[in-house]
C-alpha cells in the first residue's frame, strides 16, 4: 500500500487493468513474462489489462488472476480487486457473518425460568390431586350421613334394619342406596332377603366400606334387584358385577357349591368353566348361548334378557 | 401435516458440517453461524449422567485444558461422523441457536455437505444425525460441488472447472461440468494433518511438546507453503521432553514449510492424479482457466503459488474460501426450488 502511494494515488479513471499495466511497464516486464509467471495465456493477460470482460471467464477466476498479477508486480492485491469490483458495480460481496443472531445460552435445569416452570407444574398437579381426593371422599361421607339421617337405608321391616348403624348389612346390599327408584326395590327387598337367609350356602363376603358414592359410569337404566343362582358342578372361576360395575362375587368355586348373588341388574357374569355351572336367573334356567373352547363365557343378565 | 406447519416457522439451512468448523447458512440471511465443531461434555455424579457443557468456540477453548470430569471432543474425524450422538447434540444446539427462541420447535429443511469419498454408511449417519437434530427433510450434497457453487464457478456450463477444497479433515478435488461431478477424489489430508505435522516437527527438532491449539496458531500466523522472501518468526512455549518443564523457543516460517512438506505433497499428488484422470477435453478447459482453491486450507500462505509451480496451471483462491461450501449449499437450496431436486443427484 505504502509503496504504491509513493508512486501515485489512484485516480478515478484508473481501472484494474490500467493499474496493472502501468505497474508492469514500470517493472519493465513483458506480457509474456507475466503470462508465464501466472501460467495463463497471453490473450488472457491482454484482456485483463484492457478490462475486456467478454474475453475473460467468470469473475471468480478474474479476481484470482488479478490478485496473482498484482502480487507479481508488487501491487496490493486487495486494492486492485477493489478497483475491479467498483468498476463492475454488480459485486458479489461475500456474506458477512451476521452478528445479530442471538446467542442463546444453554438452558440448565437450575436456571430460574426452568425452576419456576417445574414448581408451577408440581403445584398444579398437587391442586388437581387435592380436587380429586375431595370429590371422591368428601362427597362419600356426605352421602353416607344423608342416608342415615333420612332413615331410608333399609326397608322398614327388614330384619337387618336395626344393625344398619354398624354399617354391616347396609354394605351387604350396596345396591340399595344407589337405586334411582327406591319403591320397587323396597317392595322386593323383604322378599329377597327372606329368600336369602334360606338359600345362601356359600357366604359372599363383600369388602367393607364400599359406598358407591361416585357416580356410576355405566348409565344402565334398569336398577332392578335381580337374583342369580349358580350351581357349580365342576370347579370354576366366577366373577359377578352389578350394574354399577361393583364386584359382587369373585373367586374359585368348588364343585358342589351353590352361589346365590343379588344385585342391581343387569348383572355381568364371567364364568371360567361354563359347562360346569348351571345358572338360574330369577328362578329361571339360563343356557349360555356361546362360550369359548376353553369354557370361558361372559354374560349379561338383566331385564329378563340373557345376552352374551 | 404438523411438520409442514412447523416448516412455515423455520428457515432453510445449509450446513457445512466440517471436521474443524461448522458453518450454517440461512437462506435469505447469509452465514449466521461459524463455530468450531467441538463439544465439551460434563460427566455427572452417577455413571451415565452426561450433560453438554459447552459447544463451539467456548468448547474449543477447553480442548486440551479440561479437568477429569469434562471432556472436550471433536465429534467429526476426516469429514465424517466419529461420534454419532454428540454430533446430533451439536447440530441440535446449532440449529436451535440459529433459530433463536421461537414458539415452535424449529423444523427446518436442511442441506448437509458430505465429503465425496464418504461411504453410504457415513452418509446415512450424517442424514440421521441431522434428522435427529430436528430437520424436516435432509438433502445431501457433495462438498466439492457445494464449494464450486459457492465460489461462483460456472458449474452449469459445458466446460470443465476444477475445484480443490481443503478442509479440516479431508481435501477434495473434483472436476465439474454441466452440474455434475466428472471426476472426484478425496484424500484424508487437511488442516488437522498440518497441525499434526507441526507438532511432530517441534517434537523432533526441539524436543518439546506443543498442543493442537498452539500448532494451529503457528500455522495461522507463520505457516506457508512456498518459500517466500520474508521470514516470519513466532515465539512458543512447550514442555521440554527431556527436562519436563515448559521452555520457550522460536520457530520461523521456513521451518514450518519444511514441517508441512509431507501433507502438502499429498495434496499436490491428489491434484496431479485428478488431472491425469480427467478426460482430455475437460483437462484443457481446466488448464486454460485454472484450479479454484476453497476451504480453510486455501488460506495457507502461498499455497496457490506452490500448486501453480507444481502443476503448471493457473491457480485461483476463491473469495472468502472458508464459507464457500456453506454458501454453495444455500445456493443449491434455491436451485432446488427453481428447478426441482433432481438437478444434482447425490446419494
Amino acid at each position: 500500500m505504502s509503496e504504491y502511494n509513493s508512486q501515485g494515488e489512484i485516480r478515478d479513471q484508473d481501472t484494474a487493468g490500467s493499474l496493472l499495466r502501468h505497474a508492469r511497464e514500470r517493472k519493465g516486464l513483458q506480457v509474456k513474462d507475466i503470462a508465464h509467471r501466472l501460467n495463463l495465456q497471453q490473450e488472457t493477460i491482454q484482456a485483463l489489462e484492457q478490462d475486456d470482460v467478454n474475453k475473460l471467464p467468470a469473475s471468480t477466476y478474474v479476481r484470482g488472476y488479478l490478485r496473482s498479477y498484482a502480487k507479481a508486480v508488487d501491487l496490493n492485491p486487495e486494492l486492485v480487486v477493489q478497483v475491479y469490483d467498483n468498476d463492475r458495480e454488480q459485486t458479489e460481496q461475500p456474506p458477512e457473518l451476521i452478528a445479530e443472531v442471538n446467542k442463546t445460552e444453554l438452558m440448565h435445569s437450575k436456571t430460574l425460568p426452568v425452576k419456576a416452570v417445574t414448581y408451577l407444574i408440581t403445584f398444579i398437579f398437587a391442586l388437581l390431586l387435592l380436587a380429586w381426593l375431595q370429590s371422591h371422599y368428601v362427597v362419600e361421607k356426605n352421602s353416607a350421613s344423608d342416608t342415615q339421617d333420612s332413615g331410608a337405608v333399609a326397608p322398614p321391616d327388614s330384619p337387618t334394619s336395626e344393625s344398619a348403624d354398624e354399617g354391616h348389612v347396609v354394605h351387604y346390599y350396596p345396591a340399595y342406596e344407589q337405586l334411582p327408584h327406591t319403591e320397587p326395590v323396597e317392595s322386593q327387598a323383604p322378599d329377597a332377603i327372606g329368600r336369602l337367609s334360606d338359600e345362601i350356602i356359600s357366604t359372599i363376603d363383600l369388602p367393607e366400606g364400599r359406598m358407591l358414592s361416585s357416580s356410576p359410569k355405566v348409565q344402565r337404566t334398569a336398577g332392578e334387584l335381580v337374583t342369580v343362582r349358580l350351581s357349580v358342578n365342576e370347579e370354576s372361576w366366577i366373577e359377578v358385577y352389578d350394574a354399577y360395575d361393583e364386584q359382587l362375587y369373585m373367586g374359585l368355586a368348588e364343585a358342589g357349591e351353590v352361589i346365590r348373588v343379588e344385585g342391581t341388574g343387569p348383572l355381568n357374569l364371567l364364568l371360567g368353566n361354563t359347562p360346569g355351572v348351571s345358572i338360574q336367573y330369577n328362578g329361571k334356567e339360563v343356557e349360555p348361548a356361546r362360550y369359548s373352547s376353553s369354557g370361558v363365557s361372559r354374560l349379561i343378565l338383566g331385564n329378563d334378557t340373557a345376552l352374551e | 401435516m404438523f411438520n409442514t406447519l412447523r416448516g412455515l416457522f423455520s428457515n432453510d439451512l445449509s450446513i457445512d458440517l466440517g471436521t474443524a468448523n461448522t458453518l450454517i447458512y440461512v437462506r435469505g440471511k447469509g452465514i449466521v453461524l461459524d463455530e468450531p465443531s467441538v463439544v465439551a461434555i460434563r460427566k455427572g455424579d452417577s455413571i451415565n449422567s452426561k450433560s453438554i457443557c459447552a459447544v463451539g468456540a467456548e468448547a474449543k477453548r477447553m480442548l486440551g485444558r479440561t479437568p477429569g470430569h469434562i471432556t472436550a471432543i471433536r465429534p467429526l474425524k476426516d469429514g465424517v461422523i466419529a461420534d454419532f450422538t454428540v454430533t446430533e447434540k451439536m447440530l441440535q444446539y446449532f440449529i436451535r441457536r440459529v433459530h433463536g427462541s421461537t414458539l415452535f420447535k424449529p423444523s427446518p429443511r436442511v442441506l448437509v455437505c458430505v465429503p465425496c469419498g464418504s461411504t453410504q454408511v457415513e452418509r446415512r449417519a450424517i442424514r440421521e444425525s441431522a434428522a435427529g437434530a430436528g430437520a424436516r427433510t435432509v438433502h445431501l450434497i457433495e462438498e466439492p460441488m457445494a464449494a464450486a457453487i459457492g465460489a461462483g464457478m460456472p458449474v452449469s456450463d459445458a466446460r470443465g472447472s476444477m475445484v480443490l477444497d481443503i478442509g479440516g479433515g479431508t481435501t477434495e478435488v473434483a472436476v465439474i461440468s454441466l452440474n455434475g461431478i466428472v471426476y472426484s477424489d478425496s484424500v484424508r489430508i487437511g488442516g488437522d494433518r498440518f497441525d499434526e505435522a507441526i507438532i511432530n516437527y517441534v517434537r523432533r527438532n526441539y524436543g518439546s511438546l506443543i498442543g493442537d491449539a498452539t500448532a494451529e496458531r503457528v500455522k495461522h500466523e507463520i505457516g506457508c507453503a512456498y518459500p517466500g522472501n520474508e521470514v516470519r518468526e513466532i515465539e512458543l512455549r512447550g514442555r521440554n521432553l527431556a527436562e519436563g518443564i515448559p521452555r520457550s523457543f522460536t520457530l520461523n516460517s521456513n521451518e514450518i514449510l519444511e514441517a508441512l512438506q509431507e501433507p502438502l505433497a499429498g495434496i499436490v499428488g491428489a491434484v496431479k492424479n485428478a488431472l491425469e484422470k480427467t478426460p482430455p477435453e475437460l483437462g484443457s478447459d481446466v488448464a486454460e482457466r485454472g484450479v479454484v482453491l476453497t476451504g480453510g486450507g486455501a488460506l495457507l500462505r502461498d499455497l496457490d503459488r506452490l500448486l501453480m509451480e507444481e502443476t503448471g496451471l493457473p491457480v485461483v483462491v476463491a473469495e472468502d474460501p472458508l464459507t464457500c461450501v456453506a454458501r454453495g449449499g444455500g445456493r443449491y437450496l434455491e436451485m432446488i426450488d427453481e428447478y426441482g431436486s433432481d438437478i444434482l443427484v447425490v446419494e
